[in-house]
C-alpha cells in the first residue's frame, strides 16, 4: 500500500487528471491520443455511438438465443429485448447515414454500414422464426452469422477512439491508473 | 478427510490498481497490486475451475496500454504448472460475466459451464437500455455472450436459477443478487463431504476482492473490524455486505476460509510459489491423496 493521502483529501485531489481528461471520443480526447486530422476526429467522435449500439445489439441477439437454447426464455421478455434492439439499430443506422466520412474513414464507414445490414437481417429473421431447440442446422447458421458480425465488429474497433468490445470507461475511478506514473514515484 | 485440492492460479496482474476500486470509499488512498486469477478444484475424479480469465487476443493490448494489465499467460501455460491441460477441465463455475472471469471459454473445449440465469438475463437487459445508462454495461463483452451462446449450442452451458447443492459432490453454488453484478455466484466446497461441514472453503469470486473486504478497519464505527464492500457494484454495497455475512456464516466465521482471488497476500496466508513466468500459485488445501504443487 502506498501514496496514502491525508484524511482530509480523500476525494479526487486538485491535481488529479480526472478533472482534465474529457470522456473518450470527444474531439479533445481524440486529439490527445494522436488522431489529429480534424475530419477524422469529427468522424470518430460521431461513429463511436454507432459502434456501441451495434455492439449492444449483437449482445442482445446472442443473449436472446442463449436463453432460448438453455430453456430460460420468456417470449414476452424476448419481444421487449428485440424491440429495444430494433430501436437501437434504427437510431444507429440513421446516425451513420448522416455521418460524413473523409477518405481516411471511408473503409471504416463502409464496415459499419455492412454491420448494420447484417444485424438488421438477423433481427428480422429472429422476429419471424419459431425457435426450436432441436433445429441444429438453423442454430448453427445463426451462430455462424453472429460470429461473422462479431469479427466485423472487432475489425471496426479503434481503442484510441473508445471503440472497444468491452466498455472500460468506468472500470477505473478516482485517480486510478491514469496516474500510474505518480504511483511509481510514490514507491 | 479432504476430498479436493484447491489452488489459486494467477494469470495476469495490474501492478498499480487504485485502492478505491477494491475498497468502497477508499478514495486517494493509494494503489494495490491486483492479481487476476482463477481457481482450480481437483478431486473426486473432477477437474473444475472457478472462472476462466480473459483472452488476450481481443483487447489485451488495450488493457495493457490503458490499465496497466501485465504479464498475461494462457491457461495452457498457467495450468501446466500444476500438471493440468485445458482439455482436462470438465467443469467451470463462472462467478459472473465480467470479461476477466468469463472471457476465455474457448480454451476449455470439454468443460460444462455453470452461470447464474439472472446474471445472463440482466446483462442482456442492460444492453437494451439507452446509451445514457451504459454504466450498467461496464466490463462486459458482448462477444462473451456470443461465446456463451456457442456453449449453449454445444449443450455445455447450464443456467443456474438460484442456489444449487452438490453440483459436484460436496460443492454448492450460491448467489448474491444485485451485488457486484446482477447475479454474482460464489462456490462453497464442503471438503469433508458432510452436509454440516466443518471443512468448508468459499471461493468468493468478486464478492470479496481482498482480505480488507472481510477484515476492514472498523474504527470509524468504533469496532475493531468490519466488512467493507468492494468498490465496484452494479447492484448495491449493502448486498455485498449481506453476501459477505452469508459466506462467513458458511465457514463458521473463520475468515481465512473465504478466498478472495484478487488478493496478493494469499501468498502469505497459504503455501505459495512464484512460477518462472512470475505468476503466483497458492495452495489453499490438499486432498488426502494429493501431493503439493508448490513445494
Amino acid at each position: 500500500m502506498r501514496a496514502e493521502a491525508p484524511a482530509g483529501r480523500r476525494i479526487h485531489s486538485a491535481d488529479c487528471e480526472i478533472w482534465d481528461v474529457p470522456p473518450d471520443a470527444v474531439p479533445d480526447a481524440l486529439i490527445a491520443v494522436g488522431i489529429e486530422d480534424e475530419a477524422l476526429v469529427r468522424y470518430c467522435a460521431a461513429a463511436r455511438p454507432v459502434y456501441d449500439a451495434y455492439k449492444r445489439v449483437l449482445g442482445q441477439l446472442s443473449g436472446v438465443l442463449l436463453l432460448v437454447r438453455t430453456g430460460a426464455d420468456d417470449p414476452a421478455w424476448r419481444d421487449r429485448i428485440l424491440d429495444a434492439a430494433a430501436e437501437q439499430l434504427g437510431e444507429a443506422r440513421e446516425r451513420l447515414g448522416g455521418l460524413e466520412a473523409s477518405p481516411p474513414a471511408a473503409r471504416h464507414h463502409d464496415l459499419l454500414g455492412g454491420l448494420a445490414g447484417q444485424l438488421a437481417a438477423l433481427l428480422a429473421r429472429l422476429r419471424q422464426m419459431v425457435l426450436v431447440v432441436g433445429a441444429d442446422r438453423e442454430w448453427d447458421r445463426l451462430v455462424a452469422e453472429l460470429y461473422a458480425v462479431h469479427r466485423r465488429l472487432l475489425a471496426a474497433s479503434e481503442p484510441r477512439a473508445g471503440m472497444t468490445p468491452v466498455d472500460f470507461s468506468h472500470a477505473c475511478c478516482s485517480c486510478g491508473t491514469r496516474r500510474r506514473g505518480a504511483a511509481e514515484a510514490a514507491r | 478427510m479432504a476430498q479436493y485440492s484447491i489452488h489459486v492460479l494467477e494469470y495476469s496482474f495490474v501492478p498499480d490498481y487504485h485502492k478505491s476500486g477494491v475498497l468502497y470509499g477508499a478514495h486517494n488512498q493509494g494503489y494495490v497490486k491486483l492479481p487476476y486469477c482463477y481457481v482450480l478444484i481437483r478431486g473426486n475424479g473432477h477437474l473444475a475451475l472457478v472462472d476462466v480469465g480473459y483472452n488476450d487476443k481481443d483487447y489485451g493490448k488495450h488493457l495493457g496500454d490503458k490499465f496497466g494489465v501485465e504479464n498475461w499467460r494462457s491457461p495452457r501455460d498457467v495450468l501446466a504448472e500444476v500438471g493440468v491441460k485445458p482439455e482436462d477441465i470438465d467443469t467451470v463455475f463462472v462467478t459472473h460475466a465480467h470479461f476477466d472471469h468469463f472471457g476465455n471459454v474457448e480454451d476449455f473445449p470439454n468443460a460444462t459451464f455453470y452461470v447464474q440465469k439472472r446474471e445472463m438475463q440482466d446483462w442482456i437487459w442492460a444492453m437494451s437500455l439507452p446509451d445514457r445508462m451504459r454504466w450498467m454495461m461496464v466490463a462486459v463483452d458482448p462477444g462473451d455472450i456470443l461465446r456463451g451462446l456457442q456453449l449453449a449450442r454445444e449443450n455445455r452451458l447450464v443456467l443456474v436459477d438460484g442456489p444449487m447443492e452438490n453440483v459436484l459432490p460436496g460443492i454448492d453454488l450460491h448467489v448474491a443478487y444485485d451485488s457486484h453484478t446482477f447475479g454474482s455466484m460464489w462456490v462453497a466446497v464442503r471438503n469433508d463431504g458432510k452436509a454440516e461441514s466443518s471443512d468448508t472453503w468459499v471461493l468468493a469470486g468478486d464478492l470479496v476482492y481482498q482480505f480488507d473486504n472481510i477484515s476492514g478497519d472498523g474504527s470509524v464505527v468504533g469496532v475493531d473490524k468490519m466488512y467493507v464492500p468492494v468498490g465496484l457494484a452494479v447492484g448495491s454495497q449493502m448486498n455485498l455486505v449481506l453476501a459477505t455475512e452469508e459466506m462467513m456464516k458458511r465457514v463458521g466465521y473463520e475468515a481465512r476460509r473465504v478466498i478472495p482471488i484478487h488478493e496478493e497476500r494469499l501468498r502469505d496466508a497459504f503455501p505459495s510459489r512464484i512460477t518462472e513466468a512470475k505468476l503466483r500459485i497458492s495452495e489453499i488445501c490438499l486432498a488426502d491423496d494429493a501431493t503439493s504443487a508448490v513445494e
